[in-house]
């Protein structure tokens, strides 16, 4: 058995790891719903070479580092975006073929679910990520706050306005079948 | 560290998550590749994750972000070098396109549907390869560009592009010499075309591999409007492909770097109308 000593080459190594292997399906995840799949990939590898270059910034704990990789991640995303241009917010994917896969589907959890799509293009992209930090990273708001960049009790405030938008776009009744991702992964669900 | 919101919506969005439930084999081996190369590299010395021998060159970014008033979301990467360098991959780009026609259009047509899955995924309602579908077909050095409009089977308008390496139109699945794909719903949808003497861009975009960057706009055309002329922050002088009613046009920008004017900067245009008639200075058209 061997032992490093703290703050050691092999200490950071081995520490390192540890967050790559807890974090890495997540944060691929994370990249899955904003980029196209087949790019999210390497959205992770830059954002763990980040982490590499950045160890000494990044939390302790696991359950830390988690949203200030998400953050590291939303950030490089958003940086591609200049000048003029730059947007302060990206937009979430939903799920692919979701209005094909549902359109036969008669229960009623398929059909409250092909509403949710639809009333989802209709959200903000801070009103997509906003959620998509609760439901699908799975965020406290203390989290999501840190990969926003804002309070918990701002990002509480967010998500129940998002949430009501959700809400009133999945009943409104001009609502109609949202495309699906499929047909719109590498754009903007808007 | 999760929520314990529990409600029908929530319910709901869980089964909606666009996410992969589980990482496969082959995710798992190359995370695991991954990660020896960011070992490997000193954590002090700024350097870039090598794409491993034989493996595809996947680095490509599209960005979802939000759409605006007139710029929609637009952004990828390939291996790209600083137009200061002239590097390999873009040595032969020219600032004035040729327009592609007949079988290499065919074919830059085939390899943009390749690279993007739609032929085997059945997403198209029709063929975009028809020709009337293709807006754009261009050429700038060893960079093909193609544009199409068509309709999904959602029923919703869609528009594609790629931009693609002379590599990647020879062998689309090959996935070697960079690449760039977009199929996302039509940005300009709902919005009326612009007035004959107008130009309108409707995209515009920034991709990046590692420190490197190219620039791209798209957008509608009056039917006035023959020709139009891009000088970039930088300074370069770009000629834009226009045709049925739509232009596009993009150019190497070099460091991806805030400090690059490139980037951080916004481009003119010039708009030729087909009367002879040039409008000059014309920031952000739209």
């Amino acid at each position: 058995m061997s032992t490093s000593a703290p703050g050691s080459p092999a200490a950071r190594e081995a520490r390192f790891r540890a967050v790559y292997e807890a974090t890495y399906d997540d944060l691929l995840r994370f990249a899955q719903r904003r980029v196209h799949p087949t790019h999210a990939e390497d959205v992770a590898a830059d954002v763990f070479l980040v982490a590499w270059r950045r160890f000494d910034e990044m939390p302790q704990r696991i359950d830390d580092a988690r949203p200030w990789l998400f953050g590291v991640a939303r950030a490089t995303m958003l940086n591609h975006r200049r000048g003029e241009r730059r947007r302060d917010a990206l937009a979430v994917r939903i799920a692919d073929g979701t209005a094909r896969q549902l359109a036969s589907a008669e229960d009623e959890l398929a059909a409250y679910r092909l509403d949710l799509a639809s009333a989802w293009a209709r959200l903000s992209a801070t009103e997509q990520e906003v959620i998509s930090l609760a439901v699908w990273e799975g965020l406290d708001s203390a989290g999501a706050g840190v990969v926003l960049g804002c309070s918990a009790t701002a990002y509480r405030l967010r998500l129940s306005r998002a949430r009501r938008s959700l809400r009133r776009h999945a009943t409104s009744p001009t609502s109609s079948p949202a495309p699906t991702s499929a047909t719109t992964t590498q754009g903007p669900l808007r | 560290m999760t929520t314990s919101d529990d409600n029908p919506t929530t319910r709901a969005l869980r089964g909606l998550d666009p996410a992969d439930r589980e990482i496969d084999q082959a995710q798992r081996t190359r995370a695991t590749a991954t990660l020896e190369r960011i070992l490997a590299t000193d954590p002090d010395e700024p350097t870039h994750v090598a794409t491993p021998a034989g493996e595809p060159r996947r680095r490509r970014y599209r960005l979802l972000l939000a759409g605006g008033v007139v710029v929609a979301a637009v952004t990828a990467a390939l291996a790209v070098p600083t137009i200061s360098q002239q590097g390999e991959a873009f040595a032969s780009w020219s600032p004035e396109p040729v327009a592609l026609t007949g079988d290499r259009r065919t074919a830059v047509t085939d390899a943009c549907l390749t690279r993007q899955g739609t032929l085997q995924d059945g997403e198209l309602a029709f063929d975009p390869r028809a020709d009337a579908s293709v807006l754009v077909a261009e050429a700038r050095g060893g960079w093909s560009y193609i544009l199409f409009r068509v309709t999904g089977a959602s029923g919703f308008e869609l528009e594609g592009s790629c931009l693609m390496s002379e590599e990647i139109v020879a062998d689309p699945q090959s996935g070697e010499g960079g690449d760039f794909g977009s199929l996302s719903r039509a940005d300009d949808m709902g919005r009326p075309p612009p007035a004959r003497d107008v130009a309108r861009e409707d995209s515009y975009g920034v991709g990046v591999v590692d420190d490197e960057a190219f620039v791209y706009a798209e957008g509608s055309a009056g039917a006035d409007v023959v020709g139009i002329e891009v000088t970039t922050p930088g300074g370069l002088v770009v000629e834009a492909s226009v045709a049925r009613g739509r232009w596009a046009v993009w150019w190497p920008a070099g460091d991806d770097s805030m400090d690059n004017p490139e980037l951080t900067g916004a481009p003119t245009y010039e708009v030729t109308l087909r009367d002879g008639t040039v409008i000059d200075g014309v920031r952000n058209p739209g």
